[in-house]
């Protein structure tokens, strides 16, 4: 089910709302928190029902195998570290199974001239974010981080719906025990109006500005068959723009959500496109997979080093950024994504660390806006040649046309090999185009971000209003459907 | 002001200005979704939606017959004629696939009155670029689909264009699903008259039509829709015709500058079409049903252009499209009542071959008349 539909808004929400609090009422907290997993599992299922008895045994095996970790007494190491090694390949190998599979396969075929067959298997929905919070709550029973706690408080954890499908990636530390907190249990009014607030914004971010910019980069990326110097850099922006306001969007409708249950989610961004550096950038980008990745990929990996240096630290990131990269989707554009980010950001830790010269504010902004905006194409691109045909437009300057209207005025500009007629025509843009990609860096760069608008909020009638024309024009855009980019990660 | 004071003002605040819009939608119902009248009876924002309105009207009129095709159909063929069965309807669709016509018939049988039908074959149905135009075609067919529209902002743009557009703007279609031929004149004077409009030739998209009958966006073979389609008849009792649809000779002329293909794999393509009817009525141990042919050389399709914005062809649009006029021909043929006994050949696996030869000397013999060039 999406966040942006009519059976989400004005079925889905309210019914599991009342019905949860009814029940917490009645004091039969145990069936509100069933209800919970019911309904978040119905939620699940509204897509395909096929997966769920994949998310369902992925949640068993991991209450089992968390359970008869944490039990295990410090005497019986080598039996815990082997059930974590069990937990962790499986995940691993159910994740790289549906994920990865026919990458794998389509790779082993080029190399080697073979034609095995591939799977074309569905990717299960959210699978990659359940199996990181999973492996993630087994670590933590491994290193007796975890208290013992029922199976429907971890099913609750796992499928809350709010963030099941596309984050934050929670940490059972900081929800399992939301769940069990009996002033949790009441309707709170002021935690109903942050959350509708928050969720209207939010729902504003993705219908509206997300989904306006992604005519333009899904045209640009997709479609067109070259670009000129202009068409390609808006096909990029467009991007950049269009990923952050899906993403933050859906943070937000999911924090905002969530705090109608009384439950508080992590923040996921904090205005990351006003970074001055990529480290910087990436402290603020989804940051609860930067805070995963951190503790348990980039952490371990340094731990197995015997002795720890700045460069090994350095190797360590760079992994830890290809990771991330290849965890987006089986694709080696992915992995091209990763690997410029993990160059990147270890250049950015080498100029920090050896070179200490500290670049003004706004020419880290600059270089750091440009380096990710070069890379999202990559991220978007579905095929190489797709990618080269935006670079290669965003870099060819001897193909830059202005709109025809501007020809008596500008034609001396002739002469410098600039021409003038369809300028926006691959892209289907238009001088609106222009004013929004505008919009899009005042909104990026000026205004609070909603974690901070959530932080400052008190009830009035501007931000009453301000979230309910939000969302009322959001609710008039749901007859144009779209999914949220990160469904596909 | 407190917190529940906002929460309570923000859900009326938002509930209220929603009914609002709702409501208005509702009693103008620019689509005709809800079939309310109160406003400006012409729904000329119905073009739309028209895939789905042809969808509801269905589902309302629960059709005896139904007429199946691409916008040559839509244009040309009246489904009051009297060979269809009533209640019938014109339920072709502008740049509709062998898929989407598929499906549509399928639809039609759903609502368990069918008995006839008429699909009026094009080759573009086999090799369009979209196997299906609209990504959500498949969501028309579900009744709830009606509310979708409910609240949209562009319902509220198409009310307002509603109350206050003039119907000469828009393409309308009769309560019988056939699009008005009012609104084709139009736009031809505007561009000029006949003679101006077939020397653009057909449209751009024809260009990246794909050969080996597959829809070049899916890979899915359109073959399998037609024969399912042909399968489902027999299995229902459907008394089915298959329609080669008139054109102006000049389109075949033309084709081979258009179409990755060239004229002979059209011939091909027709030829497919009668085995396979034969085909699948030897399965089923029944007769095959009737393919008449009606794209072939024939003074009626060999009607000259005339030069002058002013003058109007009898029976044709421009070379695709073809007017109510030999529309109702072709109808009257169909029905056994036409005097034109020349005019259109019931195809069999007997005389189909003799049938392409002859039409293949036809197009020499015409291809290099200067009044169709």
């Amino acid at each position: 089910m999406l966040f942006n539909s009519y059976e989400f808004i004005f079925i889905f929400l309210p019914f599991t709302f009342f019905i949860y609090f009814y029940l917490n009422k009645k004091r039969l907290t145990e069936a509100a928190k069933g209800f919970l997993v019911a309904a978040s599992l119905f939620f699940y299922s509204w897509w395909d029902i096929l997966y769920l008895p994949l998310i369902l045994s992925s949640i068993l095996f991991n209450y089992i195998l968390g359970e008869s970790i944490s039990k295990k007494s410090e005497q019986q190491r080598i039996n815990k570290k082997l059930l974590l090694t069990i937990g962790i390949v499986s995940n691993v190998t159910l994740l790289g199974y549906y994920k990865y599979s026919d990458f794998f396969i389509a790779n082993i075929n080029l190399v080697t001239g073979s034609e095995i067959p591939l799977l074309h298997l569905a990717l299960p929905l959210a699978i990659s974010f359940f199996t990181f919070q999973q492996i993630a709550y087994l670590v933590d029973s491994y290193r007796g981080q975890c208290k013992e706690y029922d199976f429907i408080n971890y099913a609750t954890f796992v499928t809350f719906f709010p963030q099941l499908i596309a984050g934050p990636i929670v940490h059972h530390k900081e929800m399992m025990p939301q769940f069990s907190q009996a002033h949790n249990m009441i309707i709170k009014y002021r935690n109903i109006s942050m959350g509708l607030f928050i969720f209207s914004i939010g729902l504003f971010k993705k219908v509206v500005i997300a989904d306006t910019f992604a005519v333009w980069s899904t045209v640009g990326f997709d479609k067109a068959e070259s670009l000129n110097f202009i068409e390609a850099w808006i096909t990029s922006l467009s991007f950049t723009f269009q990923i952050y306001f899906d993403f933050s969007a859906y943070t937000d409708m999911a924090i905002g959500a969530a705090l109608l249950f009384n439950i508080k989610l992590p923040i996921n961004f904090n205005s990351p496109y006003q970074a001055t550096s990529l480290i910087e950038s990436w402290k603020r980008w989804h940051m609860t997979l930067t805070r995963f990745v951190h503790a348990y990929i980039f952490t371990p990996i340094i731990h197995s080093f015997e002795k720890y240096t700045f460069y090994k630290g350095m190797i360590a990131l760079f992994i830890s950024m290809v990771i991330i990269g290849f965890w987006h989707g089986a694709s080696w554009m992915f992995v091209i994504f990763g690997i410029l980010h993990g160059i990147g950001i270890v250049t950015n830790h080498i100029w920090k660390k050896k070179i200490g010269i500290k670049l003004p504010k706004i020419l880290g902004w600059f270089l750091t806006f440009n380096f990710i905006n070069f890379s999202v194409v990559f991220f978007r691109a579905k095929e190489w040649d797709d990618a080269i045909k935006v670079l290669r437009g965003m870099f060819d300057i001897s193909h830059i046309v202005l709109p025809a209207s501007l020809e008596n005025h500008l034609s001396c500009l002739t002469h410098y090999n600039i021409a003038f007629g369809s300028w926006l025509s691959s892209i289907h843009g238009n001088i609106w185009t222009i004013f929004w990609l505008i919009g899009g860096f005042i909104l990026i760069l000026v205004f609070k971000n909603t974690n901070e608008k959530l932080d400052n909020f008190t009830p009035s009638y501007n931000n009453m209003f301000l979230a309910g024309i939000c969302l009322i024009i959001s609710i008039m855009y749901f007859d144009k459907v779209s999914e949220f980019i990160y469904f596909n990660f | 002001m407190s917190y529940k004071k906002w929460s309570i003002f923000f859900l009326l605040f938002v509930i209220s200005l929603l009914v609002f819009i709702g409501v208005v939608n509702y009693i103008v119902d620019p689509y005709d979704d809800y079939n309310n009248h109160f406003v400006n009876t012409k729904k000329i924002m119905g073009v739309k939606k028209i895939r789905f309105i042809k969808a509801l009207k269905i589902y309302r009129i629960k059709p005896k017959s139904i007429i199946l095709g691409n916008s040559r159909a839509e244009i040309g063929l009246n489904p009051e004629h009297g060979y269809l069965t009533k209640p019938s309807y014109n339920m072709a669709v502008s740049g509709g696939s062998m898929y989407e016509n598929r499906i549509n018939f399928e639809w039609a049988l759903k609502q368990g009155e069918l008995q006839q039908v008429i699909l009026v074959v094009d080759y573009d149905m086999f090799t369009i670029t979209k196997q299906k135009p609209v990504p959500e075609f498949e969501k028309y067919f579900h009744y709830s689909y009606i509310y979708r529209y409910i609240f949209s902002f562009d319902t509220l743009i198409d009310s307002f264009k509603t109350i206050i557009s003039s119907t000469d703007d828009f393409p309308t279609w009769s309560e019988y699903g056939q699009l008005d031929g009012g609104y084709m004149q139009r736009q031809l004077t505007k561009m000029g008259g006949h003679h101006a409009v077939m020397r653009y030739g057909p449209p751009a998209l024809y260009k990246k039509a794909s050969i080996g009958y597959v829809y070049p966006d899916t890979g899915n073979n359109s073959f399998s829709d037609f024969r399912k389609l042909v399968r489902l008849c027999y299995e229902n009792d459907i008394k089915l015709d298959i329609v080669f649809s008139p054109s102006h000779i000049r389109q075949w002329k033309i084709m081979v500058d258009y179409h990755h293909v060239n004229y002979d794999h059209w011939l091909q393509w027709k030829k497919d079409i009668v085995l396979t009817v034969n085909r699948i009525s030897n399965h089923y141990h029944k007769p095959p049903y009737r393919v008449f042919d009606f794209s072939v050389y024939h003074p009626f399709t060999a009607e000259k252009v005339p030069t002058s914005p002013a003058k109007k062809m009898k029976y044709h649009w421009e070379n695709i499209h073809y007017k109510n006029a030999l529309g109702l021909i072709v109808l009257d043929r169909l029905n056994g009542t036409s005097p034109y006994k020349d005019f259109g050949l019931q195809l069999t696996i007997s005389n189909i071959d003799k049938h392409l030869r002859e039409q293949s000397t036809e197009r020499s013999i015409y291809i290099d008349i200067p009044a169709y060039n």
